[in-house]
């Protein structure tokens, strides 16, 4: 019996050294799952959907990508089932910054940066700090006064503790030495609500968020953490010309489990930034209002790497959580 | 507006459009009466597919889904006891005993006009009024949210039955299994024990299903095996056509309406708390409400006509300002983005003759399902009733197992399942009535989350729970609902004494 097994075990090996070499040899054969750590619906889960079939078709014709939701814990299930996937190019998932970097920092996750093979950032949204439409601010600079005569007690609200949003701003009142009282509902919309209804002083959100409701003349986009106006606004400056040098906000994109063959892994990357070059991307995501921000994987690694120290050291200093 | 309206109308009229609205209104009944499956689920897997076509064709389908599952839940909660969805639990309540006493037919046929009916008036609410009615949800702010979800917990109080206390422990181990996750408002895990599984709380679904979903299918096993008896006696006669009793219901539709338009207006409600709300009215403005829990006709309209009056209601944030209020609109919402459409205020400048289109087939699916659901309900899913337990109990079985596992994709989901079928069970045989922990689990987060931003938004002033006029209203309806049944068993009593002397 124990002869059996073992020649079996062997077998079974062989059976799968030779299906991991002709994975690698024509890749892609057969079903690419793309994780997404939310919900089906919301607003990453459409990218990941929308970007799908852009990136079966630069792929190849044998590609077929299927997108699998594993909501759950602010993204980090998913981002836990991407880590822990096969390396072999048939597990891809949505990355989103910060909020993978938050778990690292407050508790311990089961994963860190280096569990990761980042494919591209594809799109950036920009923090902006807004006002109720009846708020007497107009400007960022009356509003920061407000702030500096009142410190600690000007309710900020923001779409979750620790995300995205609530961080940028925080990083920004570091900058300017204020404090303010955050108040953070779960989730953009509470935080929209209570921002339209006056019940907080002003809130930070994104800015394909504010941006149609500033326009509408439903509430006042102040000031946006981005380093050149953005197309939506034109009339909203940007944190720089106000005196505040800063860019925040979030950032989504593909990334895969360490460890990819190196044909595998440039075959995504490649196949990825075309897919976010196609004109049919483009034009869904301007349509959505998504700002496309093409990163390549170094280029996002660094970015990752200074956020990520960045909210440390502010973690350190004043943690936002318990 | 009107020429709107007469626009949008010929487009929706059209047979691709007819055809959308038609598919997916049976669809979504199939949904909502397949326990674990949910509009939105339905909704979420639809987007994609409707890349291609024009929006309203989309747009149809996803009113009928969403139409369709709200009234396609009371299916199995009048037939098996089990909630297709999670706004059909406050169904059961009636429906159940109606079922059990041979009137299964009657139940359903009184679920798919009170869902028809509490759909129109919403849809009707949403067309007329939607911009107006946005300033509603504007206006509650978190402290009247709180006070909004203590109202609810308050409420509970009419549905603990005859043992208070056993109620009462009911409503608390509701609100423990609300705790778990991380706490939005400080960042702590509470009741997590390490497990990433955990940090987002228990999916509602996974604790409905398992708490209301596995009893009574062992139940129904237990009377197999010992009894050989079928799911239903052979009382159950589907011939018999006892008339839907109009004259005595349209009070109760006409409250449960107004319910659930309002409850559908604020964000975070949803079509559970509308129900139950709903029904508590019902029974508390009845001159007969013994009744209720017994198979009263009102029960059961009451759940169905306030889950459905949720429906359109809960668009109106959606639509006019992109703040969806309940999970299946938030996912409407994606599917608006999809086709580029922005919602906001330009959603209604720019693209009148979508909007008021999609707001027409939320107003023509809720009245289809009179014809759909009537026939879909009390002619064919009734059957279900006569199927052999050796063959229904391991569908039920594998239908609750594999809806629970699609919430969230996850074999972790499955096994909280059956720990919460086991606490169901234990509660089942204890009689400790179920309704309670489910609105211990929905409000008791509303309550602590709203009432916790409150006090950081004033500061720690608990002044700030009363700071504005609408708080204090709120408030006020609240200690009445609490105090009003205490005064009454103080004047019964002084009359019992006095009649003594």
């Amino acid at each position: 019996m124990p002869r059996m097994t073992f020649t079996k075990t062997l077998l079974a090996a062989a059976m799968a050294a030779g299906v991991a070499m002709t994975a690698q040899a024509d890749y892609p054969s057969g079903n690419i799952e793309m994780i997404v750590g939310y919900d089906a619906g919301g607003g990453t889960d459409v990218l990941a959907r929308t970007l799908a079939p852009r990136i079966e078709e630069a792929l190849g014709e044998d590609a077929r990508i299927a997108v699998i939701n594993r909501p759950g814990g602010g993204g980090e299930i998913g981002f836990t089932a991407v880590a822990d996937a096969n390396p072999d190019g048939y597990a891809i998932g949505v990355i989103n910054v910060p909020s993978i970097l938050n778990p690292m920092i407050e508790r311990s996750p089961s994963y860190d940066l280096d569990s990761f093979q980042l494919l591209a950032n594809v799109v950036t949204e920009p923090a902006a700090v807004v006002v109720p439409a009846d708020s007497p601010h107009d400007s960022l600079e009356e509003w920061m006064t407000h702030v500096e005569e009142n410190p600690g007690s000007v309710s900020v609200g923001n779409s979750g503790g620790g995300g995205a949003m609530h961080t940028a701003l925080i990083r920004f009142l570091r900058a300017s030495n204020l404090s303010v009282n955050h108040i953070p509902f779960s989730g953009a919309a509470p935080s929209r609500a209570a921002l339209l209804g006056s019940h907080v002083d002003a809130s930070v959100m994104g800015i394909s968020e504010a941006g149609p409701l500033h326009n509408d003349g439903e509430l006042k986009i102040l000031g946006v953490m981005a380093a050149e106006r953005i197309d939506l606004v034109p009339d909203v400056p940007t944190m720089g010309e106000l005196g505040t040098e800063i860019v925040a906000g979030s950032y989504r994109g593909l990334m895969a489990p360490a460890g990819l063959p190196n044909e595998v892994r440039d075959a995504l990357v490649d196949a990825v930034e075309q897919a976010v070059m196609s004109d049919e991307f483009q034009a869904s995501a301007e349509e959505r209002l998504l700002l496309i921000d093409y990163m390549d994987p170094d280029e996002y690694a660094g970015l990752i790497d200074e956020t990520y120290s960045e909210m440390s050291a502010i973690w350190d200093e004043d943690p936002w959580a318990e | 507006m009107l020429d709107l309206l007469a626009t949008s109308l010929v487009l929706i009229l059209e047979w691709e459009n007819l055809l959308a609205m038609l598919g997916g209104t049976i669809l979504g009944i199939c949904i909502g009466a397949l326990p674990g499956l949910s509009a939105t689920m339905g909704i979420a897997i639809l987007i994609p597919l409707t890349f291609g076509l024009h929006p309203l064709v989309g747009l149809g389908m996803m009113a009928g889904i969403y139409n369709g599952a709200m009234y396609g839940g009371a299916i199995p909660s009048i037939l098996l006891r089990i909630p297709g969805t999670p706004a059909s639990v406050a169904t059961i309540l009636d429906g159940g005993p109606m079922s059990d006493q041979g009137r299964a037919p009657l139940a359903l046929k009184i679920a798919v006009v009170s869902s028809a009916i509490g759909g129109i008036v919403s849809a009707v609410a949403l067309i007329a009024l939607a911009p107006p009615l946005s300033r509603v949800t504007l206006a509650f702010g978190p402290a009247d949210y709180f006070w909004v979800a203590f109202f609810g917990l308050a409420s509970i109080a009419v549905l603990v039955g005859n043992n208070p206390w056993k109620g009462i422990v009911a409503a608390a181990i509701g609100l423990l299994i609300g705790m778990v996750g991380i706490d939005t408002v400080s960042g702590a895990g509470r009741l997590t024990f390490g497990q990433s599984e955990l940090t987002g709380g228990f999916h509602i679904v996974v604790v409905l299903i398992g708490l209301f979903g596995i009893p009574p299918t062992l139940r129904l096993a237990e009377r197999a095996v010992r009894e050989r008896k079928p799911a239903q006696d052979a009382r159950l006669d589907l011939s018999q056509s006892e008339r839907v009793p109009y004259r005595l219901l349209w009070p109760t539709w006409l409250r449960s309406s107004l319910i659930g338009v309002v409850v559908g207006l604020l964000p975070g409600a949803g079509g559970n708390m509308a129900s139950f709300m709903s029904y508590n009215e019902a029974k508390r403005a009845s001159k007969t409400p013994e009744r209720f829990g017994y198979g009263a006709e009102e029960g059961v309209a009451a759940a169905e006509c306030g889950n459905n009056a949720d429906n359109a209601a809960a668009l109106v944030p959606a639509l006019t300002l992109g703040i969806p209020g309940s999970s299946v609109s938030a996912v409407i919402l994606g599917g608006l983005l999809v086709h580029g459409l922005q919602p906001g205020p330009a959603l209604f400048r720019d693209s009148g003759e979508i909007v008021y289109g999609f707001m027409l087939q939320m107003l023509i699916t809720a009245a289809l399902l009179i014809v759909l659901g009537g026939y879909l309900g009390s002619r064919v899913f009734v059957k279900i009733l006569k199927l052999p337990p050796l063959l229904l109990i391991p569908i039920v079985f594998s239908l609750t197992i594999v809806g629970v596992y699609s919430v969230n994709n996850s074999m972790f989901d499955v096994f909280l399942l059956l720990a919460f079928a086991v606490v169901g069970v234990f509660l089942d045989r204890m009689q400790y009535p179920l309704a309670p922990v489910v609105l211990g689990v929905v409000l008791g987060t509303m309550a602590e989350s709203n009432l916790r931003l409150a006090l950081l938004i004033g500061q720690g002033e608990w002044s700030a729970l009363v700071a504005r006029p609408l708080s204090i209203g709120l408030a006020t309806i609240t200690l009445l609902a609490v105090i009003s049944p205490m005064l009454k068993v103080v004047r019964q009593r002084l009359k019992a004494r006095a009649a003594a002397h």
